[in-house]
């Protein structure tokens, strides 16, 4: 009945240790992924979406540093390997997407020699001949038009777009069983993103693979992913099932995310709905609930503890005092829908 | 954190006020600009040592020279090419007596006081010795393959011997008489005065320069640089050399030489920071707001760009140090009898052998600020650059 | 349009390149002929992907860069032509907002400074007057004015941008350019910028041009929008209907791509999108620009590039199917 989890992450906590004082980027997120989900992770700035994930593929730079915590990938303890597994790790089983498709290449080196570059680190023994034929049908895969010569081109020369196809194909080259992409569309236009993530799509429903997609856009979250982790101040606010997170919204920070969407449909016109103050210092975070400062319902007791999740569904739970079962029930009546 | 279910407390369902939530914050710690820099600059051990030394050579060449109580020009010839430290060797009736190195003999108290010079009775050279005579005592002063001796009258050394500080001159004196230690604190002064002036007039027409021909833009920028290029293209040395030629020597001279060629490099380096600054966007806001050209070079490129410029300032100053000494080294620079550490090298070259501590002591005192500078340069650079900041 | 309009823009262009001493650079058509007009209190929203030309055509309406040819009319005044010292009254009345928090504040300049910059260049009022008149725009935007002597590093992104807008305030305008304002803050963020240039709107009788590329954000704020494409102007209309019945294939194609906050709208939605990459500045495609992307290409549109032209009261399209 349990499906195999492929990616395990249990109580981690990353920090980074500043002049200023001690960033706790991510404050204890557990959660898991099983294979073939797309999981979308809903976050702003500050909410620690990158630096958790960065993590977990263990590519922090100082003054980060994993504070605590367990990351499982297929079974195998992640922070506990040495450097060769985890550099096969990168290369084989995991890959990687990020948001500034102007920087995550190499401007000096041509895009076919990055992909082969990619194909023979995670293959040895293949010729160059063979890494070059690999490398022409990964970005037919990535439907790059004029896949053969555009191997000849730098990054420069190509578009945004088109460089983030590259990016994917790099990503995808060792048939990773997930694929990381963070924000990967957030720096490029409209009908753009809309074709990189059909193609995201489309890739999962042919291969079978896990997607993890970072991102602070509602309507991506909503057209393509499956599930939905929110995050804030380096915490998970909420976790469910698409259709749960955006029909039966449990958490005040996700409808006012929601909210604060103008939506397209609405001919009238009131006043956008926006959440005053902006998001928690993670030097010196609140003790209670990170949202606190921020949250129409809040209530004393969420100023002094931080709330435990509580499960609304097997798959959908929540950390919100406003679902403890202690709460009055004459007050439940302004509810949280 | 979350997995406190097991401890009981008192969960307060009353609603939280707006004052208690402080929603509206902004970063604790106030940090600013100059007080980073500042700290970035205090961990870098090599230059506070740096500004120490620095600060040292200062005040020894601003007050030093009146301290010492001697002028820089003034000869006693008796007493030339003395070296720092001196052998005293003091005969059994505790006459002291000091050897000079160009043969010649004098007396001495007892504390290493040399007072006067001890005419031989007989110096004849073919002899290979001297005869003096003292207090009803003979010597011979012996000079032979193995060096130069002063026998008592039973052609033996002297009992005792003593190497002593100079007390008449800390360190030294030059080829005619004059003490090198006011020398050298005295052409101190005058290497960091040219230094320092060269270096301000340097930041002054550079900063000017490259700020209008960056700001400018097209053509004029591009008839800016071309002029600049040009000039770069010929060492500044050369312009330096040619322009003394014909100014002739002194501090004033050199002066200005060095003011009208040292500012090249800063020029196209206020460009490229400039040409960087202008399209950002605050910029754009400041022209858009009706901002003139002239204020919004002052009032905001340059400031953001002067960390650049006060690394380049730093680092020009040991090179304009090794410039001047260079030129007063081959003639061109300053006018004797003023001393600079160039002439004084020059001056010293000639004694290189017999008197080595001519040469060293001007080259130490150039090697020092010029290493002294140069690593404060490079801290001030790693202290601004805005990449390294945590 | 019946109403004297406040903002006229005629046959804008704005090329760049073209100089060189002994070859001829190719021109960047940056803005290729743009018209629209802006009527006083109103908010006209101007979309388009990258290389539109939307930002420049800002740029050059607020004189930034002058204008390769075309006017643009200011409450009656041609402000295209008119020298740097004619210019000057008029740039009090006219303001900009910028779209990165971070690089349109002065780093080194307290956040006073930077507020009260436009009165020391105007010399609005006197020196002793500066403190209050930005205290008072720091009210109006929301900060606390006992904040006017940190530093712009000291605030978060949304904080910068709403200290850019108090300094676009404080002489005040009566036209504001609001240039991506929102494009590089957090969601939640967005909402409460809109929000305030909004009210401010009503408050102070202001006008703007909001340039986006978020279209709903755009179609929210505006009454009427104009869609660009590669720097030209495909179709201007009220944003209702834009939204509602886009005539252009591109604006339709556009609104089919943005994502629906919502899964199951999202899921019945077309699967249609515009294939291919948009055509950069450099080379634009002969005739219509949207040619080879069209799906509804005809051959005049390879040839002939369409007029703006109205097709029903107050619709404006530039395409060879009307």
């Amino acid at each position: 009945m349990c499906a195999k989890k492929l990616l395990e992450v249990n109580n981690l906590r990353t920090s980074f240790f500043t002049f200023s004082g001690e960033v706790q980027a991510v404050r204890n997120i557990s959660f898991s992924l099983t294979h073939g989900e797309i999981v979308g992770i809903v976050g702003e700035s500050g909410s620690g979406k990158s630096v958790a994930f960065l993590s977990v593929i263990r590519l922090l730079q100082d003054p980060g540093k994993i504070v605590g915590g367990e990351i499982l990938f297929e079974g195998e303890d992640v922070l506990g390997m040495s450097n060769v597994k985890l550099r096969r790790l990168r290369n084989n089983q995991i890959g990687m997407v990020f948001q500034e498709p102007m920087t995550s290449l190499n401007p000096t080196i041509r895009v076919g020699t990055q992909i082969t570059e990619r194909i023979r680190a995670f293959n040895m023994g293949i010729g160059k001949r063979q890494a070059r034929d690999q490398a022409e049908k990964l970005l037919e895969m990535v439907k790059l038009p004029g896949a053969k010569s555009h191997l000849e081109s730098y990054p420069w020369e190509m578009s945004g777009g088109m460089r983030q196809r590259v990016m994917f194909a790099i990503a995808i080259a060792c048939n990773p069983k997930l694929l990381i992409a963070d924000e990967p569309t957030t720096a490029l236009d409209v009908t753009i993103q809309n074709q990189i993530l059909k193609l995201l799509r489309n890739f999962r429903s042919e291969t079978n693979t896990s997607i993890i997609l970072i991102t602070h856009d509602l309507g991506v979250v909503a057209e393509t992913c499956e599930q939905v982790i929110v995050m804030y101040g380096g915490m998970i606010m909420e976790e469910g099932l698409v259709d749960e997170i955006f029909y039966e919204t449990a958490h005040q920070y996700t409808i006012g995310l929601k909210q604060s969407i103008p939506d397209i449909n609405n001919m009238g016109g009131d006043r956008l709905f926006s959440i005053a103050g902006s998001p928690p210092s993670l030097i010196d975070p609140p003790k209670g609930c990170p949202f606190c400062a921020r949250c129409d319902k809040a209530m004393k007791v969420c100023l002094e503890h931080c709330p435990p999740y509580f499960q609304l569904s097997s798959t959908h739970r929540s950390m919100c005092w406003l679902l403890d079962p202690d709460f009055p029930s004459h007050l439940a009546k302004e509810g949280i829908k | 954190m979350n997995e406190n279910h097991n401890e009981q407390f008192v969960k307060d369902w009353a609603p939280l006020q707006k004052e208690e939530k402080n929603a509206e914050t902004t970063s604790g710690v106030t940090v600013s600009y100059w007080q980073d820099v500042l700290r970035r600059l205090r961990q870098n051990k090599l230059a506070i040592g740096s500004i120490f030394v620095i600060a040292l050579i200062l005040l020894a060449s601003t007050i030093g020279p009146m301290l010492t109580g001697k002028a820089y020009e003034t000869q006693q010839l008796s007493l030339r090419n003395m070296p720092p430290r001196i052998e005293i060797q003091t005969a059994k009736d505790g006459t002291n007596f000091f050897v000079h190195p160009d043969l010649r003999v004098f007396l001495a108290e007892d504390n290493g006081y040399v007072t006067e010079e001890l005419d031989p009775v007989s110096a004849n050279l073919a002899d290979k010795q001297f005869i003096y005579e003292y207090n009803d005592t003979t010597y011979y002063l012996v000079f032979s393959a193995d060096g130069t001796k002063l026998l008592d009258e039973n052609l033996e050394p002297l009992p005792q011997s003593e190497t002593v500080w100079n007390k008449n001159y800390l360190l030294g004196t030059d080829s005619i008489g004059r003490d090198m230690l006011t020398r050298l604190l005295y052409g101190g002064r005058i290497s960091l005065l040219v230094a320092f002036i060269v270096t301000i007039c340097t930041l002054v027409i550079g900063v000017l320069y490259g700020g209008i021909s960056g700001y400018s833009g097209n053509n004029t920028d591009i008839f800016m640089m071309r002029v600049v290029e040009i000039l770069m293209a010929i060492p500044s040395v050369i312009y330096i050399i040619l322009l003394m030629v014909y100014f002739g020597q002194g501090v004033f001279n050199i002066l200005i030489a060095m003011a009208i060629t040292s500012w090249l490099a800063m020029a196209q380096l206020v460009r490229g920071q400039v040409l960087s600054l202008k399209e950002q966007e605050f910029i754009l806001a400041a022209k858009c707001t009706g901002v003139s050209p002239i204020k919004i070079i002052l009032r905001h490129l340059l400031p953001n760009s002067i960390g650049p410029i006060i690394v380049s300032a730093t680092l020009s100053i040991p090179a304009a140090i090794a410039t001047e000494a260079f030129m007063s080294y081959i003639g061109l620079g300053v006018k004797p009898p003023m001393p600079s550490w160039g002439i004084l090298s020059n001056e010293g070259i000639g004694a290189i052998r017999s008197s080595p501590y001519q040469v060293l002591l001007p080259s130490i005192a150039i090697s020092l600020t010029m290493f002294a500078f140069n690593f404060l340069g490079d801290g001030l650079r790693d202290a601004l650059d805005p990449r390294l900041r945590k | 349009m019946s109403q004297q309009s406040f903002i006229e823009v005629n046959h804008l262009k704005k090329y760049f390149g073209g100089g060189g001493i002994l070859t001829k650079k190719p021109f960047i058509k940056a803005v290729d002929d743009i018209s629209f007009s802006i009527t006083k209190g109103e908010t006209f929203g101007l979309v388009g992907e990258s290389g539109c030309g939307k930002s420049t055509a800002a740029r050059t309406i607020v004189r930034l860069y002058n204008p390769t040819s075309g006017s643009v009319i200011f409450d009656g005044t041609d402000i295209a032509k008119l020298g740097e010292k004619e210019l000057k009254p008029y740039r009090r009345r006219i303001q900009m907002i910028f779209q990165d928090p971070y690089a349109s504040l002065d780093p080194r300049m307290t956040v006073k400074n930077i507020v009260a910059e436009p009165l020391t260049t105007h010399n609005i009022c006197a020196k002793s007057e500066y403190e209050d008149r930005v205290a008072q725009c720091l009210r109006m935007v929301g900060l606390e004015p006992g904040h006017m002597e940190k530093y712009p590093h000291e605030f978060s992104g949304g904080q910068r941008q709403r200290i850019g807008i108090a300094r676009a305030l404080i002489t005040r305008p009566d036209f504001i350019i609001c240039d991506e304002p929102i494009s590089a803050l957090d969601v939640s963020i967005q909402a409460q910028v809109v929000n305030m240039l909004q009210s401010l709107q009503e408050q102070l009788g202001l006008t703007y041009c909001f340039i986006a590329h978020d279209l709903a954000m755009v179609k929210y704020i505006s009454k009427r929008m104009g869609v660009m494409y590669v720097g030209q102007l495909v179709e201007v209309s009220p944003s209702d209907e834009l939204y509602r019945a886009p005539l252009h294939p591109y604006t339709i194609g556009l609104m089919r791509a943005i994502p629906i906050a919502d899964p199951r709208l999202a899921k019945l939605k077309q699967e249609v999108s515009i294939e291919g990459e948009i055509p950069s500045p450099f080379n634009p495609p002969s005739g219509c620009r949207f040619s080879p992307r069209c799906p509804k290409c005809m051959d005049i549109c390879k040839e002939i590039i369409p007029v703006l032209k109205e097709v029903s009261p107050n619709r404006f399209v530039a395409c060879h199917l009307f």
